[in-house]
């Protein structure tokens, strides 16, 4: 078959086609149903906090034993979904050993922050060396008591009590000991 | 066409497993307080005695004295109160031998250690033994640890150390004139400690 005779059996079966289709279009009764105004939405998780975006919860220096430096963070969360919510250090902390830190959950409607206010516990979330706190999400310290599920608009109040830890040893603190500039981070992940 | 074929095959089981990761993430969202910091003090305090001896009485006889100067100097980043205390030893000479302990200061430049040239001693009389005297009673009464000892200064008030703060202590002991002391020893070791207040 020569070139010419195969493009001309083409544009034959091309126009067959066609005949057909516009056969069909005037050929029968037709009548449509429908269903509207379907819609699908990812939820949210979104967590902040009242510590005015950078504002550290304790800067202190020249501590002694005895002398607890005292703050609290209000922490709220604002997602559409069910999340779990742990807290955490970043890591690089030095001298950890040498500083006590303990976390308390609770409530707090009066104070702005870093002041605690009318701050009421409930449970102890952490009291040990700064440098044992977690530094990552899976091994974070909860952040509500057992665990439990944050909803939209559920606020947990945390006190931070930060003490030198003594040391009677003579000649134990010669030279200051100092944590290093570190951060805490609440983070929430959907269930 | 075989090889095709495979191509196909790898192409899908790439795409299952991306799938697969993605099924397996969950929003998440964090929140952050930064910068914090803590910091402990420091408590130091150090003399100028080089490990060398303040005071020496050797072969003494009734009467036989010998007086030395120390400078102690406090470099704390927290403020410290400072006690005085010391340790004996040796086979009952301290009994025998008188110690008076005087505060006080170097009017001029400080001459090497242990001379007290130049020593003058705080106006204060804290005990009633004269001005500037903290401790006057036998090596043997001479406090043994922190609990018991002296504060610096003992009346008044303990003074409150701060960094760069200097004090000298003129330290003479002398043997009394006891046949009971013959052949005896002591050994002290004068303990200045600083504990931040």
């Amino acid at each position: 078959m020569t070139t010419l005779r195969k493009i001309s059996l083409t544009v034959l079966i091309a126009g067959l086609v066609a005949g057909v289709a516009a056969f069909g279009a005037f050929s029968a009764f037709s009548a449509t149903t429908s269903n509207t105004g379907n819609s699908f939405a990812s939820g949210t998780v979104a967590i902040g906090d009242n510590d005015g975006g950078s504002t550290a919860l304790y800067t202190s220096a020249n501590n002694k034993p005895g002398v607890p430096v005292v703050s609290c963070i209000k922490v709220t969360y604002t997602g559409s979904l069910a999340s779990e919510v742990k807290l955490y250090a970043s890591a690089g902390i030095t001298g950890g050993a040498a500083f006590n830190l303990k976390v308390e959950r609770g409530t707090q409607s009066a104070g702005s922050f870093p002041a605690c206010g009318d701050f009421v516990a409930t449970l102890t979330a952490y009291d040990g060396v700064l440098g044992a706190f977690p530094t990552t999400y899976g091994a974070g310290v909860d952040g509500k008591d057992a665990a439990a599920a944050w909803g939209t608009n559920d606020s947990i109040a945390y006190r931070f009590t930060v003490t030198a830890v003594d040391n009677t040893t003579p000649g134990a603190r010669t030279a200051v000991i100092s944590s290093g500039s570190h951060d805490f981070t609440w983070e929430a992940r959907n269930t | 066409m075989p090889r095709r074929s495979v191509l196909v095959l790898a192409a899908i089981a790439l795409v299952v497993t991306i799938a697969g990761t993605q099924t397996w993430a969950a929003y998440n969202a964090a929140t952050g307080n930064t910068a914090n910091s803590f910091a402990s003090g420091s408590v130091v305090l150090s003399d100028n005695d080089s490990d060398a001896a303040l005071l020496t009485l050797a072969a003494a006889v009734p009467g036989a004295t010998d007086t030395g100067c120390i400078t102690v100097s406090y470099t704390g980043s927290l403020a410290a109160a400072v006690r005085l205390y010391g340790t004996t030893s040796g086979t009952g000479l301290a009994a025998y031998l008188d110690l008076k302990v005087t505060r006080g200061s170097f009017s001029g430049g400080p001459p090497a250690f242990d001379s007290c040239t130049t020593f003058a001693p705080d106006a204060t009389d804290y005990v009633g033994s004269g001005s500037g005297v903290i401790y006057n009673g036998t090596l043997l009464a001479y406090p043994d640890d922190y609990a018991t000892a002296t504060a610096d200064p003992p009346s008044g008030g303990a003074e409150s150390w701060t960094s760069g703060e200097t004090h000298v202590y003129k330290l003479q002991v002398t043997l009394q004139d006891n046949a009971a002391a013959k052949s005896k020893t002591a050994t002290q070791i004068f303990t200045w400690e600083a504990r931040n207040t």
